[in-house]
Parts: structure tokens; sequence; C-alpha cells
């Protein structure tokens, strides 16, 4: 299959355009370095000694690494979907749509180009989290980053589906800050899921962010509440739900 | 193969209410530059958008190297290359990466590939840009990298709109040239629209003038002077014009008083219609001072054809608007 080149082509240049916006890359990294920091350290110091050990069996900091990597993921990847407004709006949108390679192709190619972006992101807030976590089971990452790619793909495809129904850069800025907020709160980033009321479980059971915060869990500091084989599974089938739709609206889009 | 590169009958789009192909039809042989000349919002980037397959017709037939534009439309894009009104790079990227990227997506080998490259920054003159990010470069130099583009997987039809609106004389002849070189050396077949009637009449085998979208004449340069058959002498004299006399000659067809001592005289054969004008002149007693004449430009057939200008000036301020707002968003 030629058309196959187009994939990593288009993959490649979202890449490009990412190292090339360092400031926006810095920007998309400050916020969850900021949770990280700031609130992981203070909320874990202001606290310490109320027994966060006995609710989550290991430190607050060590428990929040996964949640923060996971927002880091799926918060970059949401906001990459931005790419095809700006292409729409700066023309080389219709570039694509005028050649014969198949839509599928190109918006695979990007999303995941952007899913490794924002993998790049993820891993560098891994290392950070490492480093002041300390007791956390390094030799998992490279399988916990395989959950985190599937988050990222659930992100972008998202993400892009938004941006390909609205077009307007300020729309889409203004709904990012108004969905990411309460969906990095209603999951459990911050909290452990088997102390939620049910009233709070069942909407942070519906959220992507969840199934892959717990597989980092599992995987990084040994607690979780769901298991590795159900995340995976609950992330795979998002994936391929929102890949095919994404897929489907972006072969259908038009610069009408 | 037929004799045929583009065939559009009875083409029709509305946006809304508005009516902006009311039934457009014309033919483009196989080899030739063929121009859609008209004034701002005639409908020539609907026209190239939808022999492009960026949009649909709401009704009417349009065929491009052989395939239905609606039917087939992967067909179609794989033969022809498009230079749009609004640029289309992308402007993060290099004009390397540019081409480069164009050559995976329409999946050229990579070997291929560099070598096609070279060759088409070859003829744009722009190899030593080659490595410099798009945004940096000048509007005529983002032109030739589109033109590059659009030749890089070898289209059978090319389509240009307005390939040198908002340019300087400078750049506009450079693509000229580029434009002239592909006819003679690639036997490529042109649709190019544009709003300059001169560039229609330097470019073009054939020309439809379109005007609220239809097409109100088609033919070579020469072909749509004739329609208007006639020229335009001026005569500046001083004494009384013999106007009665001179409404009665052979070749004369108007006259107008321009002001107290210049003439207009519309005739349809400008050798013939001179010497007699002269002597009905000489006779009557008036005194010739200068005599003009002025032979027909596309522009005084669209005013013939329309009763409005091209309007040059309008175009120009509008363009102008719009680079500014280009170059706002841009940096
Ligand atoms: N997307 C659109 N929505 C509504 N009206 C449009 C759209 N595109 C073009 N038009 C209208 O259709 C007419 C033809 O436009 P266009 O094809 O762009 O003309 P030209 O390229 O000759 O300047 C104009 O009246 C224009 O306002
Ligand atoms: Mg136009």
């Amino acid at each position: 299959m030629r058309w196959v080149s187009v994939i990593g082509a288009m993959a490649l240049r979202q890449l490009k355009r990412f190292f090339r916006a360092r400031a926006r890359a810095l920007s998309t990294i400050m916020m969850p370095l900021m949770w990280l920091l700031l609130f992981g350290i203070g909320f874990s110091t202001a606290f310490k000694g109320i027994g966060f050990r006995s609710v989550i069996g290991t430190s607050y900091i060590s428990f929040l690494v996964p949640g923060i990597v996971c927002m880091t993921m799926f918060v970059s990847s949401f906001m990459s979907g931005i790419s095809v407004i700006w292409d729409r709006q700066f023309g080389f949108l219709k570039e694509v749509i005028v050649a014969p390679a198949p839509r599928t192709f190109i918006i695979i190619g990007r999303v995941l180009g952007d899913v490794t972006t924002s993998l790049i992101q993820a891993t560098l807030i891994m290392m950070i989290g490492v480093a002041i976590a300390q007791n956390l089971a390094i030799y998992n990452i490279p399988i916990a980053l395989l959950y985190c790619l599937l988050l990222g793909m659930i992100g972008a495809g998202l993400g892009t589906m938004l941006a390909l129904s609205i077009n307007s850069i300020e729309a889409f800025q203004a709904l990012v800050s108004f969905i990411i907020l309460p969906l990095n709160f209603i999951s459990n980033i911050f909290y452990p899921l088997n102390r939620m009321p049910i009233w709070f479980k069942i909407p942070a059971l519906l959220n992507p962010i969840t199934y892959a915060t717990d597989a980092l869990r599992i995987l990084l500091i040994h607690r979780g509440a769901i298991g590795l084989g159900p995340d995976a599974l609950v992330l795979i089938v998002l994936a391929s739900i929102v890949l095919v739709a994404g897929a489907y609206m972006f072969r259908r889009t038009s610069i009408e | 193969m037929t004799e045929y590169s583009i065939i559009v009958k009875d083409l029709r789009k509305k946006y809304g209410d508005i009516e902006a192909l009311r039934g457009v039809t014309f033919s483009v042989r196989r080899g030739e530059i063929y121009g859609l000349l008209g004034p701002n919002g005639a409908g020539k980037t609907t026209t190239i958008h939808i022999l492009t397959t960026v949009i649909r017709p709401t009704s009417g037939y349009a065929e491009v190297a052989g395939h239905d534009v609606v039917k087939e439309p992967d067909e179609v894009r794989k033969r022809i290359g498009v230079v749009f009104q609004d640029i289309t790079l992308d402007l993060n990227l290099t004009v390397y990466e540019n081409l480069w990227l164009h050559g995976k997506i329409y999946g050229i080998p990579s070997n291929e590939l560099k070598k096609r490259i070279e060759e088409v920054l070859d003829l744009i003159e722009l190899k030593d840009w080659k490595n410099k990010l798009v945004k940096n470069l000048s509007g005529g130099m983002k032109r030739r990298v589109e033109i590059a583009r659009a030749l890089l997987h070898r289209p059978e039809v090319l389509f240009l709109d307005e390939p040198t609106l908002g340019l300087d004389p400078n750049s506009r002849m450079k693509i000229w040239n580029y434009i002239k070189m592909l006819k003679k050396e690639y036997n490529i077949t042109i649709l190019l629209t544009t709003h300059y009637m001169e560039e229609a009449e330097q470019l073009c085998d054939r020309i439809a003038i379109i005007d609220r979208g239809k097409i109100v004449a088609e033919g070579s340069p020469e072909e749509l002077k004739s329609i208007i058959g006639r020229e335009v002498i001026y005569v500046k004299f001083t004494g009384t014009p013999p106007i009665s006399i001179l409404k009665t000659l052979e070749h004369v067809r108007d006259i107008k008083l321009i002001d107290k001592n210049r003439i207009e005289i519309t005739v349809d054969n400008a050798p013939k219609a001179l010497p007699e004008i002269i002597e009905v002149f000489y006779k009557t007693g008036a005194q010739i001072e200068e005599v003009s004449y002025k032979r027909p430009t596309l522009n005084d057939v669209f005013v013939y054809l329309t009763g409005r200008e091209l309007r040059e000036e309008e175009s120009n301020f509008n363009e102008h608007l719009r680079m500014i707002m280009r170059r706002r968003y841009l940096t």
C-alpha cells in the first residue's frame, strides 16, 4: 500500500510543527507541572501525618504522579486537535482535501503525530515525578506509557472531532477550559476511586482518564481499584470508537 | 483519450440564496491554456472549487481528465494540480518540507521524490531558499512554491486561481514566464482564473468572460475583441465638428462629443475610416489638431457585454485590504 507512508509523513509534520512552536509546548506542560509541584508538594506537606498513608498506602505525591501524567497526556492530546482549525484558517486543509490520499490515513497520521508529542510531554512529567516521588516502580514505565498512548488517542480523537465541528479558535479554547477542568476533577487523578461516594464514582467511571490513571497506579505504586485488564479493555474500545468516528467526520469535512 | 481535458455543462451552484454559478458551460482542449476572466464575485473560485472536487455543484456536469468530478473525485484528484486563490502552504514548514509532504501525500516514492523536488525548485528558481520557513518568504515566492508543489506529482491538468493576485509587477512577470514555459515544455492543460485582462491576454489561448455566475463570451483574445468589431478614433479639433456629415460615412458607427473640441468616433474599420474622416474635417473647414486611435481591450469587451467595468481599482483596493488582513494574521 503506497498510501501507508502518508501516515508517517503526516505524523512527522505534526511533530515538526510542535517542536517549532516551543512556547506553546512549554505552556501546555506548565499546568501539570504546577499541579505536581505546587499542589502535590504543598498538599502533602501541609497535611503530613494525618493518615494519607493508611488510606492510599503511599505518600500523596506518589499517588498523584500517575494522575498528573495522565492529565498531561489527555489535556495535551485533546488540545492538539486545535491544529485542524489552524489548518483550516491558514488554508493547508485544502491541500489535504484535494489530495488523492485516503483521508482516514491522513487523520491517523495526524493523531499519531499529536499523540507522540503528548507522549513526550507526559514522559517529561513522569521523569520529574519519579525524581520527587522516589518510590515509583520505574521498571513499569514502558508499559505505563502504552496506557498513556491509548489515552492520548482518545484525547486527540475527541479534540479533533471538536475542532472539526466548531471551526473557531476562540470557541475551541473556551470549550476546552470548560471541559478540561471538570474532566480532570471528576476522575481519580486527585482522590482514590474506592473512597468516592457512588454519585461521584459513576461519572468518574465514564471518564477515560480514570482508567489510564488506575492502570498507571497499579504499575507505578501497586495500588489500583479496577485492574490492568479491564483498564486496557475500556481504553482500547474507547480509542477505537473515537478514532473511527473521528475518521468518519474528517472524511466528510468540507471547506464550504 | 478525448480531445478535451475539461468539460463543463450547465454547472450551477447555490450558497443558500446566493446563486454563485447560474449555468456555466465550457470545454478546455488538451494542452490548452484556458482563462476565466471576470470581476470579483463572478464565480471563478466557485468553478475552480467544483472542478477540483473541493465542493459539489448544486447541479450540472463536470469532467476533468476524463473523470466525473462528483462520481469519481479520487480519480480526478490524482490527475490535477491546484494552486488555490489563497495560500495553502504550511507556513511553519520549510519550502523543502512542504514539497516533501506533498510528495508523500501523493504517494511518490522517496528516491523519485528527491529528484523531482530538485527539478521543480530549479524551475521556480528557489533552490537557495529550500531550507527557509515558508512564513519568511515573500508573497511572490510563496506563489512560486505553490506552483512547484502543484507540479510535483505531474498532473495532467493544472488549476491556477488568480495566480498573481496582489503581487508586485516583478513577481507577476516571473509567474507569467513560468506558466508560458509550462505550456511549451510540459504540454500540460491549464485552467487559470484572473481579473487582470493583461494576464488573460498574455497567457491564454482561449478566454471565457464570466460575470455574475454566467459565461458571457468565449474565444481567443482576438476573437473576443472582434465581438466589439469596433475601434475608437479620437479627434481633437478647433471649429465646428461636422457631426451630421460624419454620421453618413460608411464605417462610422457612433459619434460622441467628449468636450467642445474633442470627439470620439466609433468605427468598424479604422484604417479605412480614418482617411474619410480627415477628409470630411478638411472639407468643412474644421481644423484637426490631433488624431489618435485605440484598439479595443478585453475590458472594453467586458463593458460592451455587461455594461460594467472589470473594476480593477475597486478590486485592487479589496486586495489591498485582504493583504493587510493576511499579514496581520500570519505574523
Ligand atoms: N462559501 C460561500 N458562502 C456563501 N457565498 C459564497 C461562498 N463562496 C462564494 N460565495 C459567493 O458566490 C459568488 C461567487 O464567488 P467566487 O466564486 O468566490 O467569485 P470569484 O472567485 O470570481 O471572485 C460571490 O457572490 C460570493 O460572495
Ligand atoms: Mg476568486
